[in-house]
Formats: structure tokens, sequence, C-alpha cells
């Protein structure tokens, strides 16, 4: 008989000779501590609430996410910008529509790579969101107003160089408009 | 028979030479790499954009409780192909239209265009 005073652990750890058992009573013996252990156990849980809602949650793994600076400081105007109300700027101008949000979210994120300022971010009349990056004479407005495609402007020393749009998943072009704001190369 | 139009239907253009001015939020102010401040052009994007008409009101009165108030001819818009027309609210006669959709390019030259009548007060 085994004390019964001892932990489980304790008990369990006190096996016969493990030469002097056969191999089945080996298999035996592992199997009866395995269940002992089993009906013990406690399942694990996290040490501090999850929700799933939160951006770091990932099945049951918590996933460290290291951003950029400049992207911590356009993720927190962008924000600040959408918690705007009705009639923010006197004119009537609604609310930021969370598509546009989200649209423009993910152009930041396609850049998350890049080595550059935060952009200037301004909520635009009518509604829609839009980011500035100066970079000497050279500056690149990108705008969001479109459901389904962001424009852009090109400007040197103040004078408009060229203007269009893009697909709002095209990052491919989000990228180069950034090639160009930071060496003048298309 | 002729039909002659109330006067309050129709649309009264504004002159090139008259000066607008738009109250610009403090989110669309933008601090410039000498230290001064300019409107964003996000605050000329607008399908019939709301603005007043000089010579019909005050500075005083036109900034009510925005930032700042920013001025530029009527001729900038009516030349990029946007008219402007008289639109008088209640509590402002001096209301007036810059009529049709601005497009990106067109807001930015009316940015530059324009200069402040009442500077912002805080730094953004």
């Amino acid at each position: 008989m085994y004390d019964q005073t001892m932990t489980l652990s304790d008990k369990y750890c006190r096996t016969p000779a493990i030469e002097t058992l056969s191999g089945t009573a080996l298999l035996d013996s592992l199997k009866e501590i395995i269940e002992a252990w089993r009906e013990q156990a406690i399942p694990y849980r996290h040490p501090w609430p999850q929700s799933k809602t939160d951006p770091t949650y990932e099945s049951d793994q918590l996933v460290v996410t290291i951003e950029p600076k400049w992207l911590v400081k356009a993720k927190y105007d962008l924000d600040r910008i959408m918690a705007l109300p009705e009639n923010w700027d006197s004119y009537g101008s609604p609310s930021i529509p969370e598509v546009l949000y989200k649209n423009a979210e993910n152009f930041l994120r396609s850049l998350e790579v890049e080595d550059i300022e935060p952009p200037f971010v301004a909520p635009v009349s009518g509604g829609g969101i839009q980011f500035e990056w100066s970079n000497g004479d050279r500056e690149l407005e990108v705008e969001f107003i479109e459901l389904y495609v962001f424009g852009y402007l090109k400007i040197v020393k103040d004078e408009i160089v060229e203007q269009g749009d893009f697909s709002t998943d095209d990052y491919n072009s989000a990228r180069l408009l950034i090639k160009w704001f930071k060496t003048g190369q298309s | 028979m002729s039909v002659t139009i109330p006067t309050h239907y129709k649309e009264q253009f504004v002159d090139e030479s008259e000066s607008l001015w738009r109250g610009i939020s403090e989110f669309q102010i933008k601090r410039n790499p000498d230290g001064t401040y300019r409107p964003s052009s996000g605050a000329f994007k607008s399908t019939d954009l709301s603005v007043d008409i000089a010579s019909k009101t005050t500075p005083e009165k036109s900034v009510r409780n925005f930032a700042a108030l920013s001025g530029f001819l009527a001729e900038v818009p009516i030349k990029l192909g946007y008219p402007v027309i008289e639109d008088p609210v209640e509590g402002n006669d001096a209301h007036a239209l810059i009529k049709g959709k601005i497009k990106q390019g067109h807001a930015r030259e009316i940015a530059n265009a324009s200069e402040w009548v009442i500077e912002p007060k805080h730094p953004f």
C-alpha cells in the first residue's frame, strides 16, 4: 500500500524497480500513471481574459505584433478622426464610413515595411479620409472617398505633377507611390 | 404669354471678383515644416461646397465655431469649372455654394490659392 498522505506525483514516483517489471507490467504501470494524471489535471487557461475580438487573438496563442512607430502614429490619428460625430465640420459632413477606414488602414498596412514619416491624417469634407506626406519639395496626397478606389496626387513645389486612382487592393501601386515620394522616381 | 420666374428661384451667380470664405475644422489644418499652417485640401472636397460671400458678412460672423477661416477669390473655382451661386440660408444671408463635385487636384488648387482670413488660434 502506498502512503495515503502522499501527493499523486510522489506516490507514482515510487514505482517498482524498472528492471523487475515485465514489458506488459511496465506498460500497465505507465497507463495507470497517465490515467491518474488525467483525472486530476486542470485544463490550462490563460492567466488573463482574452477576447476573440482582440487583434492579437489567434487560436489559443498570443501573437505579439510589432509595428513601426510611424504606423502606430498614423493609426492613432486615423482612429481619432473615425471618432468624429456627424456634422463634425459644421457643414453637415457625415461620420467616416467604416469601409473607408478599412481601405485606409489596409493601405497603411501595405506600407508597413517602409521607413517613412507618419502622414498627416485628415477627414475629408463630405465624408472620407486623406493622408498627406511631405518630403522637401515633394508631397503625396492619398484620398479614400470611393468604395473601391483610392485617389492620389503627386505634387512638386506646390505644382500637381500627376494624379489618378488605383483599386483599393492594388498594394503594389501603393508601394510605388511611396517609392516616388521617397526617391522622386516612379 | 410670358412666364415670370420668381427672383428667389433664379440662381444668382457670384462674380469672379468676390472673395469666398470657408471655415476650417481643426482636423483639417496641417502644420508646415516652417511652423506655419495651411488648410488641407480635404477641406475643399465636397459636392456643392458651402462658403460665405465675404462682401455680405464679417470674419467674426463667418468663423463661428471653426478653428480658422480661409479665403480665396471666386475666380479660382469658377476658372476650374465650378460655378458659384448665392444660396442664402436661415441665419446666413452670405451663404453660397460652389457647385459640382470638386476633384482632388482642383481641391488642392483651391487650397493653394487660399489665405487665412482668421489664422488658427491653437497649435495642432
